[in-house]
């Protein structure tokens, strides 16, 4: 019977309840009372809602809208279009384009990078030129016994701690 | 809507204007006073164009909206709940009855001699404000937007048979609060 009545609560507020419903309806307070007493209390209720003033709103309240809703996109609009005008250079369309640009900045560092070696190598290539003719000018000058004494020294360089003895009989003599 | 999703702005300012006052009267009734209401509905409106790509026609125009204006108005409760200092500064509910109306309804013209009504409305608004937040959402959905049981629960993403149980309670709750006026 809640249930029922419920049901033409909902349709009462949207609408005239018809002839039979209201039949219905009066059949349902027949069989309880106090359903009469729910459904007058329920009526005063939505009556009082209906009543409610509406909340006072700005007259402008549709150009404030307007106005955070736009000024807010504008902004972005540019910096999408920015960004599409940067993207459509790499597109499908101008696939090309951006394989020539690769082609182009590995060939330039290539290059960059082989040419800093060459200048490199001219260098070590240079310095080592001049320390061999500096040393071929001191071997030009050496004696016997310097040579000795580097075949010694070479020698030393070999030595094990077994000849340390030696090495310090040598040093003394 | 379907105009608005492609970008017509005159369809967007014909929603606003249909629309302003049931998001405005739905925002404040929920939030609980009139303080910022109005900065939410515009907000509401502003997040409808925003996300206009993601309303499917299928659905009712209306039910979307309050969704939107829900969540918002939720947003700011909680907000609120964060920053009780906030809270202050609302509207006094005698001193929102005595602001002007600035768009007469014969609906809600009432007589010179209904102090009686007007009390009882002052009741009304303070009982509404005393139900938790789903209970006063559902409540107003159903009584005051006329919403069906089913879309209600669209808005409120419940069930069919919580979103009764919120409405039956809620009701139960205001005629306990409105006894004296109800009974007269």
């Amino acid at each position: 019977m809640k249930e029922q009545l419920e049901q033409l609560i909902e349709k009462s507020r949207k609408e005239n309840l018809s002839q039979e419903e209201r039949i219905l309806l009066e059949r349902l307070f027949d069989q309880d009372p106090a359903l009469r007493k729910d459904w007058e209390e329920e009526c005063r209720l939505t009556a009082l809602f209906s009543l409610l003033p509406d909340v006072p709103l700005s007259s402008d309240f549709t150009e404030q809208v307007l106005k955070q809703t736009f000024d807010v996109e504008a902004p972005q609009k540019s910096r999408l279009e920015t960004a599409f005008v940067y993207w459509s250079l790499f597109s499908q369309k101008n696939r090309w384009l951006k394989y020539a640009a690769a082609a182009c900045l590995v060939f330039l560092l290539s290059f960059g990078f082989y040419h800093h070696q060459s200048q490199v190598r001219i260098h070590q290539m240079a310095e080592s030129l001049s320390t061999v003719a500096e040393t071929a000018t001191e071997v030009a000058v050496v004696s016997e016994v310097d040579l000795n004494a580097i075949h010694v020294l070479g020698k030393m360089t070999e030595a094990t701690s077994v000849d340390n003895d030696l090495w310090v009989a040598m040093v003394s003599y | 809507m379907l105009r608005l999703k492609s970008g017509d702005r005159q369809a967007f300012t014909f929603l606003v204007n249909r629309y302003k006052q049931s998001v405005a009267n739905l925002v404040a009734r929920t939030v609980g006073d009139n303080q910022d209401s109005e900065d939410i509905a515009q907000q509401v409106f502003v997040q409808v164009y925003k996300h206009a790509d993601r309303y499917e026609v299928r659905s009712k125009f209306t039910t979307w909206l309050f969704t939107i204006a829900k969540n918002l108005a939720l947003n700011e409760i909680r907000r609120r709940k964060r920053h009780p200092a906030d809270s202050l500064d609302s509207v006094d509910s005698q001193e929102e009855f005595s602001q002007p109306r600035q768009h007469p309804d014969m609906r809600t013209v009432m007589p010179d001699d209904s102090l009686l009504n007007k009390e009882m409305l002052l009741q009304l608004r303070a009982a509404i404000r005393l139900l938790p937040e789903k209970q006063r959402l559902a409540l107003l959905l159903f009584q005051e937007k006329g919403l069906s049981y089913e879309e209600i629960t669209k808005v409120l993403g419940a069930s069919l048979s919580s979103t009764k149980s919120l409405i039956f309670r809620a009701r139960e709750t205001l005629k306990k609060h409105l006894k004296e006026y109800l009974s007269s």
